[in-house]
């Protein structure tokens, strides 16, 4: 029964919360500006599917887009000469592999730029600048300055019209530091001034930098743990395929040689990398070094004051009496923010347990749901605590009987609005939805009551997992529900009344439609009213699951 | 295959050419047209750029130095600023002082400017010179001064050039050379 499209009333839905009311992760600034994005984001997951979204995978992407340009740069080098720049890459452009190769090199490039400034605007419009994630953060930034300077070397390198632009006014703003005894833009103003040693110093910056670059991404991916590097391999191949025939079908042209003596007329501009140009010409060198330095400033000192106002998420604790020493929260934690150390006082418990560092926490709570005895999360937000909510919930609501419950996590759609969830539930008869912080942070015994309190089935609605604010709270709540990791889902629950599912932006409709199927389905099992018992049927679920999803 | 699978194929493929069209696209955007104006470049440098005034030590001050630093005459550097002066058919382009380079002002006079001027043939005039300090220089006295900058070098064009249009035509000056060279095509 759908009554919007039937005609009939919207039944009030019923709403509630798992694990407290929590402070928005993000400034009001960064929601407000979400919003632009979001069209974007929406038609992506409305072409690819949430699942494929290369948004989602930007980081990743850029990884592989660098390794790209460092295999066929090494291919490049050799066929390289400082003597003759212009010369030899035109003469290994005119071949066909030659220009292939190439082509390769620089659309990998454009698109690692592309890459990462959809990564770092992802990371600003989510919050994730602030707190512990301020060196990622910063590291980024420095990572992002390497890989435009590496960039502007490659241009400079084949000593076309745009790289002596190129050349020529970041030398003008070398020469305003006064650390240098003699200008260096003087060796661009007049034909054949450009000697064999600058070409040299260049290639050097070129092929050096790409080992700074990799050094930073350690630093970057440091307080983070599992980093992902690369992405599926079945969107890196796509990806490299892709790739490839555009670099068969559309080769990069060679633009013309330098010419020292010209104006810049119609001169071929990457604007990935060179889009600073028209303004450094417009603009005093004086003017754009302080333009460079403001956005710097700017970008640097973010995570100072791009956070939330009101008081922040408080981190997790540990109550040491539950804690059996386990290490499965330790291992969950997406952050490394978790130790396992000795027990100071000895117990019958474990010799050891776990502790949180609150420097690196960003409150997740995805260690709540990772722990069996429900001993550690952040305050008022343990699995125990969510349990006494699901009780309060159900107490108070005495018509979940045969009903679904839906667990949201309160960011999905990018939502941090009910709005959001609103829309995708359009057209529900009246689920009773409970949010939560984020799914990996859901403890399955909570899962559970729902269902032993009549419900006929609880439908958990995630952000997708490859964009999860916590990075790995989808993964983890799959894995305890289908493939008993610790603080699983208990065997006794029939796994066909539990159902997860991924929607991002754009995907409110496909959304609405899973749960009713998930309805209808529910419907055509029959099951037994408060049955739990799942018997053979929860290998049959899990396989299904599997073949669907994973 | 079902139809709507073939659908999305067809979708995902052709927002996938967009998207790789908008980078390639982005990748070569022309920057820059052509105005008919010239540009007059000028790039000059010299390391004649000061004075020095000089003295003899005296026997109680030699005395009280090691004896490996007793040099009988010591001298100290006074920087000179240059004038330059850019006519182009009587029209003033520039009429500024050029200091030393260097955070001590004793590194060469550089010089780097450029001028978007009409193309066609025109009057060029330049001038690049020593200028007397307005405070003197200490230890010397004004005629003392004027000799001094009167044995610098300094550098002086007035020709016709022909100014072709997005074209850079440059006024060059190194110290190899010694006079102001004009490059054009």
């Amino acid at each position: 029964m759908n009554p919007s499209r039937d005609g009939g009333r919207r039944p009030p839905r019923v709403g509630g919360v798992l694990d407290a009311d929590l402070p928005a992760v993000r400034p009001a600034a960064a929601a407000w500006l979400a919003r632009g994005f979001r069209p974007l984001e929406a038609l992506f997951n409305r072409v690819y599917g949430s699942r494929w979204n290369p948004l989602y995978k930007s980081g990743p992407l850029a990884i592989l887009f660098l390794l790209v340009t460092l295999v066929t740069g090494v291919y490049l080098f050799i066929f390289y000469k400082v003597a003759d720049p212009y010369g030899s890459v035109a003469r290994l452009d005119a071949t066909w592999l030659g220009s292939l190769v190439r082509s390769l090199h620089r659309y990998a490039a454009d698109l690692a730029v592309v890459a990462i400034a959809i990564h770092a605007l992802k990371m600003l419009l989510a919050g994730r600048t602030w707190g512990p994630r301020s060196l990622a953060w910063r590291s980024g930034l420095v990572l992002l300055g390497g890989v435009l300077f590496c960039g502007w070397t490659g241009l400079v390198m084949a000593w076309d019209v745009q790289g002596q632009w190129i050349a020529w006014e970041g030398a003008r703003l070398l020469d305003l530091l006064p650390v240098l005894s003699e200008p260096i833009s003087r060796s661009f103003v007049r034909p054949g001034s450009v000697d064999r040693p600058f070409f040299f110093t260049n290639l050097f910056l070129h092929v050096a930098l790409p080992l700074g670059v990799a050094g930073l991404l350690w630093v970057h991916a440091s307080r983070v743990a599992r980093p992902e590097m690369l992405p599926p391999r079945k969107m890196m191949v796509w990806t490299l395929v892709l790739l490839g025939a555009l670099s068969i079908l559309v080769p990069v042209p060679l633009p013309p040689e330098a010419d020292l003596l010209a104006r810049p007329v119609d001169v071929p501009l990457d604007v990935f990398y060179a889009f600073w140009l028209p303004v450094a010409r417009a603009l005093p060198a004086w003017g754009h070094l302080a333009l460079w330095v403001a956005v710097a400033l700017v970008l640097f000192s973010l995570p100072a004051w791009w956070r939330p106002r009101r008081a922040v998420l408080p981190a997790s604790s540990v109550d040491e009496s539950r804690c059996t020493g386990c290490s499965t929260c330790y291992e969950d934690c997406p952050f490394d923010a978790i130790a396992m150390v000795e027990r100071a006082e000895p117990s019958s418990l474990s010799l050891t347990v776990a502790r949180v560092d609150p420097e690196l926490c960003v409150s997740c709570g995805i260690c709540s749901g990772s722990c069996a005895p429900m001993g550690v999360g952040p305050p008022n937000r343990t699995g125990r605590e969510q349990l006494g909510r699901v009780r309060d919930f159900v107490a108070a609501h005495d018509d979940l009987a045969g009903r679904v419950a839906v667990v949201s996590c309160r960011h999905a759609f990018d939502g941090v609005t009910d709005g959001a969830l609103d829309r995708a539930l359009r057209g529900d008869d009246g689920s009773f939805v409970l949010t939560s912080g984020c799914p990996g942070s859901v403890h399955t015994s909570s899962l559970e009551a729902l269902l032993s309190h009549g419900a006929a089935g609880v439908f958990v609605l995630t952000c997708p997992p490859r964009d999860c604010l916590y990075r790995e709270g989808p993964k983890w709540l799959e894995q305890r529900i289908y493939f008993e990791r610790e603080a699983e889902l208990q065997s006794r629950v029939d796994r066909r009344r539990v159902r997860i599912a991924a929607f991002g932006p754009g995907e409110a409709a496909r959304a609405a439609d899973a749960i009713e199927a998930f309805e209808r389905d529910l419907a055509a099992t029959k099951l037994e009213d408060g049955a739990l018992d799942a018997g053979a049927q929860e290998c049959d679920v899990r396989d299904a699951y599997v073949e669907e999803v994973v | 295959m079902r139809p709507s699978t073939v659908l999305t194929r067809v979708v995902q493929a052709a927002f996938t050419v967009l998207v790789l069209g908008v980078v390639v696209v982005l990748g070569q955007v022309p920057w820059g047209s052509s105005t008919g104006e010239a540009v007059l470049r000028l790039a000059l440098r010299t390391v004649h750029g000061k004075v020095e005034v000089c003295r003899e030590r005296s026997a109680e001050e030699l005395a009280t130095l090691p004896q490996h630093m007793r040099q009988e005459e010591v001298c100290d550097s006074y920087p000179v600023s240059y004038r330059l002066r850019v006519e182009l058919d009587g029209r003033l382009l520039a009429d500024e002082t050029i200091e030393p380079g260097g955070l001590r002002r004793d590194r060469p006079h550089n010089v780097d400017r450029e001028f978007t001027v009409d193309s066609g043939v025109s009057r060029l005039v330049v001038s690049f010179r020593p200028e007397t300090p307005d405070a003197g220089i200490p230890g010397k006295e004004a005629p003392e001064v004027e000799a001094e900058l009167a044995a610098l070098p300094r550098y002086e064009m007035a020709r016709e050039v022909r100014l072709a249009p997005d074209r850079v035509t440059l006024v060059y000056l190194d110290d190899a050379s010694g006079s102001l060279d004009l490059v054009q095509d």
